[in-house]
């Protein structure tokens, strides 16, 4: 199979060579001829890897061969996950297929899981046995949970009962039910990780969403935020002020409390933290994470042993011309939030960058991405971070554009609205 | 040539070949300054591929004048025209920028 997709690589680089030598001449210098049945091989069917396989095909004008490896039968947005935590929204309304993809796009969409990359040969090996060989690969493999230091959830067992819901699917039904399950006048705990993490201010709108639950079904109950940074990390001043106005009597926040280790005696649930131990009904446990573990094991540059270091002009790997990685798992530009609208904007800067060089032309040499970043902290109630990035060639990495971007005023209905157009529209975007 | 053409498949490949690399070389995707499609790809996140949004709440783009929108987005960067969000974005790209994401959007069908 990959055997022959080099080969007719190769020819269609040939004829396409004769092309731009005769049938093309006259036309305006592109500085190479198009990228002819080259392929490209994604890993990761996230908001960062099936959009770029979207915007590749579309963009060649489908010249450009795009498998997409995906182990998840169903895309399924963590934003919005947080609404059906607590009932607000259907599994449904966040799960999405790739369909259109490989209907509409001609994207060749594969279940399966990408376990080993031959940088040498230029392949990945698939757990089902299968191979495949790449022009371009990018990995857009998100997160991976970190559990060293967490005690007892190092185990697969603790696990099964402790959820992180921090990638949307199964965890999200069974916390769902876990929170919905609660009595009246149970507790309930999240911890949140160190930062760096996927989705800045993703725990304290679960937070919020929560307590709005619990003060509407279950006054008596309470939610402890066990925070291991010293402060709120993302829209400090709007979060505290809307628990402040709300949720006084549902939200405990503990900063500088980092989860050390779990038990369970019963039904009873005891989190651990360095200075106490506080008995829930409900943990709900966000681990430390790192890039996804094709990452890790694939032999390109990391930072921290923990996430992959890029040249932030076209995310390319800083030690294979290859390989490009996006989304979450990159080690971030300045100010850079891990968040699913940067991963769909990285998507575009990568597909115009793999088009450009397989074409031969050059790359665009100033790229620019922007965040938009909406948290809800009631169910018609939200607020907003936004941050402009743009390519600096002295810094050779991306800067925050100065004056650009900035948070809400205020919480309000019409953030709602637009937090909710925004799903909808970047998930059209991503897999439309 | 003569080795490539030996085969009818190889024939035919020239053909489909031809066909695409030329709608490839009239489509503009070849050549080298795509400067207004990637910015505006920026802005389809939130307004949708090619600025057709399915919730038009944040505002669809596509086919609308170019002056219109150059206009409406030089105000909302300037604070004339009041937003949440679209102020602090606009004011991360320059006016030939806005003016280049102006133009792709009026000229999407």
């Amino acid at each position: 199979m990959d055997k022959k997709i080099l080969n007719s690589r190769r020819y269609f680089v040939k004829v396409g060579g004769l092309l731009a030598a005769s049938a093309l001449t006259g036309r305006k210098a592109s500085g190479g001829s198009a990228p002819l049945g080259a392929h490209v091989v994604i890993v990761g069917g996230g908001f960062g890897g099936a959009t770029l396989a979207k915007y590749l095909r579309m963009w060649s004008n489908k010249l450009i061969k795009v498998t997409l490896i995906e182990a998840n039968d169903n895309f399924v947005s963590c934003p919005f996950s947080n609404f059906v935590l607590v009932g607000l929204r259907k599994m449904s309304y966040i799960t999405h297929s790739y369909s259109n993809l490989s209907s509409k796009y001609g994207v060749n969409v594969l279940k399966d899981r990408v376990s080993t990359v031959d940088t040498a040969k230029k392949t990945v090996k698939t757990t089902s046995g299968k191979e495949f060989a790449y022009d371009k690969l990018v990995l857009a493999t998100g997160i991976d949970f970190d559990y060293s230091e967490l005690g007892a959830l190092g185990n697969a067992d603790m696990q099964g009962k402790i959820m992180h819901a921090w990638k949307a699917g199964a965890q999200t039904e069974t916390l769902a039910k876990q929170i919905q399950g609660i009595k009246d006048g149970g507790v309930m705990a999240i911890s949140i990780p160190k930062i760096p993490y996927r989705c800045p201010p993703g725990p304290y709108e679960r937070a919020s969403l929560i307590a709005e639950y619990f003060k509407k079904h279950k006054p008596k109950s309470k939610l402890l935020v066990l925070d291991a940074n010293e402060k709120i990390q993302s829209k400090e001043g709007l979060f505290k002020k809307a628990w402040e106005d709300l949720y006084n009597d549902q939200i405990e926040y503990i900063p500088n409390s980092e989860l050390k280790d779990v038990k369970i005696s019963g039904s009873s649930i005891s989190a651990i933290t360095e200075f106490d131990e506080v008995k829930v009904d409900v943990l709900n446990a966000i681990p430390n994470q790192r890039a996804g573990d094709l990452v890790l094991s694939s032999g390109i540059k990391l930072v921290n042993n923990r996430w992959a270091q890029v040249n932030w002009m076209d995310l390319q790997s800083t030690n294979n011309p290859d390989i490009h990685i996006i989304g979450d798992s990159t080690f971030p530009a300045p100010t850079m939030p891990k968040s699913g609208h940067m991963a769909n904007q990285h998507a575009k800067v990568v597909a115009a960058a793999i088009i450009d060089k397989l074409s031969g032309n050059l790359v665009n040499k100033s790229p620019l991405v922007i965040n938009a970043c909406y948290s809800f902290v009631a169910e018609n109630s939200a607020m907003h971070v936004s941050s402009v990035h743009s390519y600096d060639q002295e810094t050779k990495t991306m800067q925050p554009v100065k004056d650009a971007g900035g948070l809400s005023k205020e919480r309000n209905g019409l953030e709602a609205l637009y937090a909710t157009a925004w799903a909808e529209n970047i998930w059209s975007d991503i897999l439309d | 040539m003569t080795i490539l053409f030996t085969k009818k498949e190889n024939i035919n490949k020239f053909v489909f070949v031809l066909v695409l690399a030329l709608e490839f070389g009239t489509s503009g995707v070849a050549t080298a300054d795509n400067t207004g499609r990637n910015l505006a790809a920026t802005c389809m996140g939130c307004h949708g591929t090619n600025g057709k949004p399915i919730n038009e709440v944040t505002g669809k783009l596509a086919g609308i004048k170019s002056e219109e929108i150059l206009k409406l987005l030089v105000d909302l960067r300037s604070a004339r025209r009041t937003s949440t969000i679209m102020e602090q974005i606009t004011k991360g790209y320059n006016e030939e920028q806005l003016k280049q994401i102006a133009k792709y959007f009026s000229e999407i069908k």
